[in-house]
């Protein structure tokens, strides 16, 4: 549902991205990982539409460019890494800022914001001033308003998520991850996540990308890539692999 | 504590409506107030309902209703238009006043003050307050935006460079003007209600009635604004035209507010700052709520600037200045860990 092609970003002379082919598949959960540096987050502003590139991005065979901005909004969400909204809206009326590509009654918005909020945990924020909340909180906010902004979506929607995990508890990290994984099986959902901790890259995602230096090292699923050779190939770290009792793959 | 929208507006419009009664009433010359209204009646009905004399009729629909109406429009403008370029900057702290926009909208009309004839003045002031009030937001905007977002910094520097510059600008200017007009240029910088006439009151409520009409349009964009540019471009706004809309709109606001009342500053900090805190930050009852607080706030302030040395008047600029500076520090202090 997502093709790219012969996507190259730079800054200045600095090559940041060149991405000549990759695609993803609809209902898939995707980690986009690799060290700092290496362009995970260029990807997803790419793909987010929020910096220049050169080449063409393609959802459901249409260049990203080329979308009306409203059916756009209602297909393609992203979940910030951090939230500059310094105005004291309560979480619920954050939320319900997901409502506006949307045409909605007002009865039935309070109830998708509701079921939003149940969702990512937080309907007991409902009340409190979004500025108040710890950067956990505000993230699950956060992902509570682009889950509303997707809710009409009529082709499968594709959601980008930058380091959704880093502000959370260890919990709130599993909550969010599953949640994740229930909208890629249950809704079809293609959700594309710069992550960082790969055992959860292997527990939870269907496939994986490697980036290094701008360009895509590696890409299939989480346990085929994800080899003590590359992970010492791409982060200089000599890692272990030791199966549990239950076969599980864990990375020390 | 958050007051629902409707209360928050019936009690502001009661308000509102006691002080307007207060204002035509009281004066250097007290006059009951059920016959001033009265008389205003007949003044726009014809009918013979009021028990005043001629005179007494002619300084309620001459001298205090024309102050009246456009304390009220003027400070609807400069409220609404405040709320609105702190959503666009997506900081508390701009204000039309503090960031040089009414500077530059002052610097326009006197050019046109000083430099037009009589018979042109009443179109030129208007127009060019509202290019200069143009000119420096879009000069203030460029200054501090960067990718990093807004600088509030930036934004508080460049205020007080435009203003500077205004200032030596328009003092340059009084050398080049004779004594009646200099007395007429710095009584109407202080900011004063006193020139209401009929063509500026029709301006004001026109372009009260425009900004209001367009604001509300633009609520839902504004709201996701304060999400983030990103963000806002995300939920399908468009970012870049909604950005110049609202710097054109709130230029022609502060434009005419300036050309027919002069500078009256720290209204458009106060009162969306005020209303956000009894009411919220949502554009949709934030900017009816402004406009209506902010006439309040004019209303009330001019009919101070008349009673306190009565029989002589202050500017309003200087009563709103003595309430707003003192917040405005109070704000600054508020906010000082976000400005460095």
């Amino acid at each position: 549902m997502l093709k790219i092609r012969s996507l190259h970003c730079q800054s200045g002379k600095k090559t940041l991205l060149h991405i000549p082919f990759l695609h993803f598949n609809s209902g898939k959960f995707v980690a986009v990982i690799g060290p700092n540096g290496s362009g995970k987050s260029t990807l997803i502003k790419s793909i987010a539409g929020e910096i220049n590139y050169q080449g063409n991005i393609e959802l459901h065979r249409q260049d990203l460019k080329q979308w009306p901005r409203l059916h756009r909004a209602k297909h393609l969400a992203v979940l910030p890494q951090s939230s500059q909204l310094s105005f004291s809206f309560s979480a619920f009326e954050v939320i319900a800022l997901g409502l506006t590509p949307l045409n909605i009654t007002q009865s039935d918005a309070k109830q998708l914001i509701r079921k939003k909020m149940r969702a990512t945990h937080c309907l007991h924020l409902s009340e409190r001033a979004f500025p108040s909340l710890s950067g956990g909180e505000k993230q699950r906010v956060q992902l509570a308003r682009v889950l509303v902004q997707l809710s009409q979506a009529e082709q499968q929607p594709l959601l980008l998520l930058d380091e959704p995990t880093a502000a959370q508890d260890l919990g709130q990290q599993h909550n969010i991850l599953t949640l994740c994984k229930e909208l890629c099986q249950k809704q079809s959902y293609t959700v594309i996540a710069v992550l960082h901790d790969l055992n959860q890259v292997m527990r939870y995602c269907d496939h994986c990308a490697i980036l290094n230096e701008g360009v895509i090292a590696e890409f299939d699923t989480p346990q085929t890539i994800l080899t003590t050779n590359n992970i010492s190939h791409h982060w200089q770290y000599s890692a272990k692999a030791i199966k549990t009792d239950d076969d599980t793959v864990v990375i020390i | 504590m958050r007051f629902p929208f409707y209360s928050c507006a019936l009690i502001l419009t009661t308000t509102l409506v006691i002080f307007s009664l207060l204002s035509l009433s009281l004066g250097a010359m007290p006059l009951p107030a059920d016959e001033s209204l009265l008389s205003v009646v007949d003044y726009f009905s014809g009918s013979q309902y009021s028990q005043l004399l001629t005179y007494q009729e002619a300084i309620i629909v001459e001298l205090r209703l024309p102050r009246l109406l456009l304390a009220i429009a003027v400070g609807a403008i400069l409220a609404q238009c405040g709320a609105v370029m702190q959503g666009l900057f997506r900081n508390p702290l701009a204000d039309p006043g503090i960031i040089g926009v009414s500077a530059g909208a002052a610097i326009g009309a006197v050019i046109a003050i000083a430099f037009f004839p009589n018979e042109m003045k009443i179109w030129a002031v208007p127009l060019l307050a509202f290019l200069g009030g143009l000119v420096s937001t879009l000069l203030v905007y460029a200054l501090a935006q960067s990718k990093q977002g807004t600088s509030i910094l930036v934004l508080l520097l460049a205020g007080i460079a435009i203003s500077s510059f205004a200032g030596a600008g328009i003092g340059f200017m009084s050398y080049f003007t004779d004594d009646q007009k200099l007395r007429e240029l710095s009584l109407w910088q202080m900011g004063s209600l006193n020139g209401a006439n009929d063509t500026n009151l029709i301006l004001a409520f026109i372009t009260l009635a425009i900004l209001s009409y367009c604001f509300r349009r633009k609520s839902t964009a504004l709201n996701a604004l304060l999400l983030g540019e990103a963000e806002a471009r995300h939920l399908g706004i468009a970012v870049e035209k909604l950005k110049l809309e609202l710097i054109i709109l709130t230029a022609i606001g502060v434009g005419i507010a300036v050309s027919a009342a002069g500078v009256i500053g720290f209204v458009g900090l106060v009162i969306p700052h005020f209303i956000r805190i009894i009411s919220g930050p949502n554009h949709h009852s934030l900017l009816p709520l402004s406009a209506l607080c902010g006439a309040l706030l004019l209303v009330i302030g001019d009919l101070s600037a008349r009673l306190l040395v009565q029989p002589a008047e202050l500017p309003v600029g200087l009563v709103t200045a003595l309430l707003g500076a003192p917040f405005f520090i109070l704000l600054l202090i508020q906010q000082r860990k976000h400005i460095l």
